[in-house]
């Protein structure tokens, strides 16, 4: 770096500096100054956004709560048209969904899971297919639910392994397939996974040999 | 003329240096600014770094939730950790999917906690009282609520939105509903035939040395130094005292007591600061022949108070501005100020209750006083003393009369202690585990142990037994009567299994029953939540293997004092729903949806902290 002794110094090198680099310093400041309203006029945009998709989101929380069904309905569907590239909007699905079972409609719910669990959001997407795989066993769609989880990439599913062996127990309950059914309730455990009627179908599918070796009290 | 010119360009150029540093400043947020210094994070997740007293704090709220049950700290530190970890793993996804809190629903929901409010009521004075006295303030505290809020959002999407099918119930039922009917004998512990063999006794000691031993035992002799002891030998006079006295004048006092009320003409978008002082003095002037409670309930803003005659109850010093502050503090009791400006508004106050503060006199607290002089002057002496204790007793390893005599205290000795228990000074574990160093077993002075702030130990070896066997004798009826029950339980079990044997190889129940001499009972419709058998007993047949066929399913159960049963269950029926089960329907349902949702959300979590960049210190793990 240069060093200068007076001030004279100093005022005439800026002097200088100011001739050859003026007009762009001042081009660069309005540019500047543009892109920070444009930014600041788009960001106020969506949080306005989000802001109005937020609000009527607590609406549809409070009305599913309250079990005002109709009004849920409503709001949920309002949140569809008006916000839907907005998260509230899988999340109101979710909630539709729900107020579809309610009503019997199962076939209208599984639609609406269908649509979430193509989304681009992997916990979202999870949850949406569990729930879906759900609905199959009420319908007795056994096979096609084990399709579904068949057809899981496992990369993004994890997380979610252990929900999805319990499912898969459950299918094969239902097709009375009970070696099959133990081993994953059995894998569902070990994996970790917790859920508070886990442990309580597989005291009820104990093999044989499995309760003799069990109930002798180890001789010490 | 130079210097002053000099000092201008020094100026002007340190404040460019200011604009260079404060604008990275405005962009890092004043979090790392206060968080700079030198103490590590212990943990992070993404660009977020929690300190030890983040911890700190998060083990305070994490464990006040758990009060009462005996979980030790270590564990609840670590469950504290990660909870932590967690909710900011949340947090920061929220933040990313871009949900957001209107202002607007954060102070609805912030007017609608209890406790901030009075009489039901949200109360801003509340607020302010209790966000003042967390040292938060309200932009912090609502961005705190705001971040919660959006996590509850979060949680509803996903909890709320769980559902039960009518297949869900049904096969809950199916299990939860489900009757057996079993047969059973219980076996009681079986006597034996002969008394173990002095041979297999001897061999049992043999192989069992461990368990007959007697500890290692160590007595020492040691020199105590407390804090207490020296301020015992700290001369006391009245002229020192009283000084002393003067000094601490506050601790011997109580405050001033003032009990105010007000009655509050309120400056707000209807009414200007004029008209509401013409209104004050015109109160002022009523009050001559008018009660301050009945005026206060007529015409003060301050509804809240106005019912109880303008009552403010005990003035604090520092919850109002200083105008009103001073006011108060030149009132007499009784007497009405005039009209005082604050940031509401003007008040007329009355001072309503008047207790003035008290001075205890010398006389009456000079045994306290001498006390705590004593105390704050051994301060000093005792460190001195520690120092001196630590040198000679590492400089005279081999005595402790030498340091004992310096410092005139007397060598005491203890009784026998082992390693995990003792009495007197020994109970203290840090005295045993010394005790039992290597240093001080070879013979030498321990280094002082600091038995709290306020006391040094220093021990040396008195006595030094090493662990011994106990003798064969000495323990022979104890390994008998230990061998006579193991041998009895092998024995039980042993029968128990034959009994499940010939069963299971299609023998009638009653004929084996029979021929050992056992009663068979009968339980049939047991049920798993409702059932008159011992709980270990109805906890193995209800995870038992179902009968295949008409073949029963037989099985042992262990029972409390060593008995055993032998079950044959016979019959499985599926449950249904009864009567009541289906008036329940919606609330079971309700039960159902609520588990699958808080399962389904704990994956989503753990999903979320798989994916998070999280990094843990050794050292928070270790605290």
């Amino acid at each position: 770096m240069e060093i200068y002794d007076t001030e004279e110094e100093q005022l005439e090198a800026f002097k200088r500096w100011w001739k050859e680099n003026g007009q762009s310093t001042i081009v660069g400041l309005v540019l500047g100054i543009a892109i920070i309203l444009g930014w600041n006029y788009w960001r106020d945009h969506n949080k306005v956004q989000s802001e109005q998709a937020s609000a009527l989101y607590s609406q549809l929380i409070q009305a599913v709560g309250a079990n005002k069904k109709d009004s849920a309905e409503k709001l949920a569907q309002r949140m569809q048209e008006q916000f839907p590239k907005t998260e509230y909007a899988a999340y109101s699905g979710l909630l539709q969904a729900k107020l579809k079972v309610q009503q019997g409609d199962l076939a209208a719910a599984q639609q609406i899971l269908k649509k979430i669990a193509s989304g681009s959001n992997k916990e979202l997407s999870n949850i949406a297919k569990i729930r879906q795989v759900r609905l199959m066993l009420a319908k007795g769609e056994y096979e096609q639910g084990l399709q579904l989880i068949n057809d899981i990439d496992p990369a993004t599913s994890t997380s979610f392994s252990g929900n999805y062996d319990e499912l898969v127990g459950d299918l094969y309950v239902a097709l009375d397939r009970l070696d099959q059914a133990r081993s994953s309730y059995q894998k569902a455990l070990e994996s970790g996974y917790r859920s508070p009627l886990l442990q309580f179908k597989i005291d009820d599918l104990t093999a044989p040999e499995k309760a003799e070796a069990q109930s002798v009290e180890p001789v010490k | 003329m130079l210097t002053k010119i000099r000092e201008k360009a020094q100026g002007a150029f340190a404040w460019g240096i200011l604009i260079l540093i404060c604008i990275p400043f405005a962009l890092w947020g004043i979090n790392n600014y206060l968080d700079t210094g030198k103490e590590a994070p212990i943990a992070s997740v993404g660009d977020k770094d929690f300190y030890q007293r983040d911890l700190n704090n998060a083990y305070e709220q994490y464990s006040q939730n758990l009060r009462g049950m005996s979980i030790d700290e270590q564990t609840l530190k670590a469950q504290a950790l990660q909870k932590l970890i967690k909710d900011e793993v949340l947090l920061q996804y929220v933040h990313a999917e871009g949900l957001v809190v209107t202002d607007n629903e954060a102070r609805d929901f912030i007017k609608s906690l209890p406790y901030f409010q009075v009489d039901g009521k949200f109360s801003d004075k509340q607020y302010k009282m209790l966000l003042s006295s967390q040292r938060i303030s309200s932009g912090e505290f609502v961005n705190r609520i705001k971040s919660a809020l959006i996590m509850e959002q979060f949680q509803h999407a996903i909890v709320d939105s769980s559902f039960a099918t009518q297949y869900d119930v049904e096969s809950f039922f199916k299990i939860q509903n489900q009757q057996r009917d079993v047969d059973y004998v219980t076996l009681a512990l079986q006597s034996l035939p002969e008394q173990p063999t002095a041979e297999e006794i001897s061999t049992y000691y043999q192989q069992h040395q461990d368990l007959y031993q007697t500890p290692e035992q160590v007595s020492v002799e040691y020199v105590e130094l407390s804090l207490e002891d020296v301020a015992k030998k700290v001369v006391v006079t009245d002229d020192k005292l009283k000084a002393f006295y003067e000094e601490q004048k506050a601790q011997y006092s109580t405050p001033e007591r003032r009990k105010i009320s007000h009655i509050l003409f309120a400056v707000n978008d209807k009414t200007d600061a004029k008209t509401a002082l013409v209104k004050a003095e015109k109160a002022k002037q009523e009050l001559a022949n008018k009660d301050f409670a009945v005026l206060a309930a007529e015409v003060s803003d301050d509804k809240l108070t106005a019912k109880k005659g303008g009552d403010l109850g005990l003035f604090n010093a520092g919850a109002m501005d200083k105008a009103f502050e001073d006011a108060v503090n030149a009132l007499k009791l009784g007497e009405v100020s005039n009209p005082v400006k604050s940031a509401f508004g003007y008040h007329l106050i009355k001072v309503t209750e008047l207790v003035p503060g008290t001075v205890k006199p010398f006389d009456s607290v000079k045994n306290e006083v001498a006390k705590a002089y004593q105390k704050a002057q051994a301060e000093n002496a005792f460190y001195e003393a520690g120092e001196k204790l630590t040198e000679m007793s590492y400089e005279h390893p081999d005595n402790l009369q030498t340091v004992a005599d310096a410092l005139s205290l007397t060598v005491q000795k203890s009784p026998l202690f082992t390693r995990t228990k003792g009495e007197g000074i020994a109970t203290d574990d840090k005295v045993r585990n010394t005790a039992f160093s290597e240093e001080v077993l070879q013979g030498n002075n321990s280094a002082p142990i600091e038995l709290g702030a306020e006391r040094l130990v220093v021990v040396r070896l008195l006595e030094h037994k090493a662990a011994a066997k106990r003798e064969l004798n000495e323990v022979k009826q104890e390994v008998a009567a230990l061998l006579s029950k193991e041998k009895a339980k092998l024995l039980t079990a042993e029968k128990a299994k034959q009994i499940k044997a010939r069963l299971q190889a299609g023998e009638p129940f009653q004929k084996v029953a029979a021929e050992n001499k056992l009663e068979i009972k009968t339980a049939k419709g047991l049920t798993r939540n409702k059932n008159a058998l011992p709980e270990q007993l109805s906890e193995v047949i209800f995870k038992a293997a179902k009968p295949v066929g008409d073949k029963s399913s037989v099985f042992i159960a262990a029972l409390p004092n060593d008995e055993q049963a032998v079950v044959s269950l016979s019959k499985v029926t599926a449950g249904v729903m009864n009567e009541d089960d289906k008036k329940k329907l919606e609330l079971a349902k309700k039960s159902i949806a609520n588990a699958f949702g808080q399962t389904e959300f704990n994956q989503v979590l753990n999903s979320l902290q798989a994916d998070a960049d999280i990094e843990v210190r050794a050292k928070a793990q270790a605290q």
